[in-house]
């Protein structure tokens, strides 16, 4: 064998999964080429067991079924031993958590009472949230932090907040479907955040001090890079809706790659077609409804509210999201936008195609004309040549 | 809620596993025995709120254990404690620097496999370190054992890929760095 291995043949023989056969081959390679034989010694230290010699102490059996009774006794909210173990190992830490604890609990109640919420680097707090919201499949709790590949799931009518550092507030509501996918901490404040709605709707809203957080939303159809900014993000049935209320983002088209920046005042709706234009008074009352929201009204005192305002989120979907009507839209927009930004090219674009459509059709209906006139002349001629011949 | 007997087998079942994976991340065996304790408490306390589910025991375990392992290191983050691989005897015909690079590559290690999926790690561990064969781990993970060697395979090409470009960038940086000495120089 003159080539070198490839990763899958020195998986396959670390993996000890080959035949009789193939494996003398490899032996033999092996053997022979040093470089293989470099790759094949660092993979198997790599891979060699570190714990292999490792066994749970007799006790940890003991201890968990101790545990056990005690919670079937009655004792539900008992504090894992294991916990408790460690503060007995570090005094002094539990002398001093004890101090921080009491400082806590008025901290707590202090931001209880005003609203905002600090949370640890590295994961995200679910906060006034209703009943139902689950994460990974297991219902999730108030003030519970949320990692990185967590999967959120909001039944209907629910609303639940995901905060991060008290700086991203992103209200989740109603039929939720979302999830973080990655939480990267890259230096000391640089922090990347990926996030995906499959579906439902979000309001996302960054305020507060300046920071270095980097985050992007997923839909089925567009990629979201808020630049600072507060929005509404609806996706459902394929259909993507954001709405601006401050600052600016950068939406991008994951079908066709395009990508543009949307200032406050204007809204996108993104299907199969991308399509950009402003914010109707009916749009911005919605902002008025989620603000209530995000003040700390609770989901179950506001459900009229959600109601509304899902509905008012369709109509508005209704208004201009359609695919069908969205030339219509577009022509009625440049009528009543005049020369307003880049994306009236766009629209007035699409009006010359249809102008041209017409115009093709007007000259197809000219030239069928101009066939039957001949077919007609030719007959007559037909006729006529014939009435001489006789 | 759920029975002691019921406990038990998943002890049984699973502790060795969560073990080996929560050490890679604590290094410290007493720690990592006080976080499997707390994360059956809560698989207990669980169990009295909602209707256990068999296929989800192991995932509710891992993720608790992973959630709880990553709360200590941020509480304990100055702590020193004495590692688990300090007291482990690796070291023979290495030299000081081999057994840097030896732990580097470790980590390294532990921290592609836990960007694989929950399968592949617990068949990597099972098959690493606990040391069973194909069918056992098909066995434990209701599986079929042609999955259990499809996956090892597919993990092993992975961090042979994975190692084989991270020591490349390595090499790179210290050829530059050479010819920029020599250039400056």
């Amino acid at each position: 064998m003159n080539k070198h291995l490839t990763h899958k043949d020195l998986a396959a023989y670390s993996a000890d999964t080959l035949r009789q056969r193939d494996r003398i081959r490899i032996d033999e390679h092996i053997h022979e080429c040093g470089p293989c034989r470099a790759r094949y010694e660092k993979l198997m230290a790599a891979i060699a067991p570190r714990y292999q010699s490792l066994k749970a102490s007799n006790d940890l059996q003991e201890r968990i079924m101790r545990s056990w009774r005690e919670i079937r006794n009655g004792d539900v909210n008992a504090e894992p031993n294991g916990i408790r173990s460690l503060l007995v190992k570090h005094r002094r830490t539990a002398i001093a958590s004890a101090a921080f604890a009491v400082a806590g609990i008025i901290l707590i109640v202090t931001i209880f009472m005003q609203g905002p919420l600090e949370t640890r680097r590295g994961s995200m707090v679910m906060n006034r949230m209703d009943a139902g919201v689950t994460v990974n499949g297991i219902p999730a709790r108030n003030g519970e932090a949320v990692y990185d590949a967590s999967m959120i799931r909001l039944p209907e009518m629910a609303i639940a907040q995901l905060v991060y550092d008290d700086t991203i507030k992103i209200t989740l509501i109603n039929n939720n479907d979302f999830s973080i996918d990655n939480f990267i901490i890259e230096k000391a404040l640089n922090v990347k955040l990926g996030l995906t709605l499959r579906d439902g709707m979000l309001l996302s809203a960054i305020h507060g001090r300046q920071t270095t957080i980097k985050y992007e939303y997923r839909t089925p159809n567009a990629r979201i890079e808020p630049l600072g900014t507060e929005f509404l993000l609806q996706t459902e049935d394929g259909v993507t809706l954001v709405i601006m209320k401050e600052g600016a983002i950068k939406v991008t088209h994951i079908r066709s790659g395009k990508s543009e920046t949307v200032p406050s005042g204007r809204k996108c709706i993104i299907s199969d077609s991308f399509a950009c234009m402003p914010t109707t008074k009916e749009d911005m009352k919605i902002f008025d409804d989620l603000d209530k929201l995000r003040n700390g009204s609770y989901a179950h005192l506001l459900l009229p509210a959600i109601y509304d305002l899902k509905v008012r989120a369709k109509t508005g979907n209704r208004d201009t999201g359609d695919i069908g009507k969205e030339k219509n839209n577009k022509k009625n927009d440049i009528q009543n936008e005049g020369e307003d930004t880049r994306n009236d090219t766009i629209e007035k674009q699409n009006s010359r195609v249809d102008r041209d459509r017409e115009r093709m059709q007007q000259r197809m209906e000219q030239k069928k004309m101009q066939m039957n006139e001949m077919r007609r002349n030719n007959k007559t001629n037909m006729n006529q040549q014939m009435r001489r011949g006789r | 809620m759920i029975d002691d007997r019921t406990v038990s087998d998943i002890y049984q079942k699973h502790i060795k596993e969560l073990l080996v994976y929560v050490c890679g991340f604590v290094k410290v065996k007493e720690t990592a025995e006080d976080i499997l304790h707390d994360a059956f408490v809560r698989l207990i306390q669980y169990s009295l709120k909602y209707p256990l589910d068999e296929s989800n025991i192991r995932a509710f375990l891992y993720k608790t254990a992973r959630n709880i392992c990553i709360d200590y290191m941020r509480k304990n983050r100055k702590k020193h404690e004495t590692p688990l691989h300090d007291n482990i005897e690796y070291t023979g015909s290495r030299s000081m620097h081999e057994d840097v690079e030896y732990n580097e590559l470790k980590q390294r290690v532990a921290e592609l496999i836990e960007k694989k999926d929950p399968i592949s790690r617990s068949v990597y561990i099972m098959r690493i370190e606990l040391s069973q064969t194909y069918e056992e781990i098909a066995k434990n993970l209701g599986i079929s054992e042609r999955t259990a060697i499809r996956k090892m395979k597919s993990m092993l090409e992975y961090l042979s890929e994975t190692i084989e470009k991270h020591g490349f960038k390595i090499f790179f940086i210290i050829l530059l760095a050479v010819i920029i000495a020599k250039f400056v120089i």
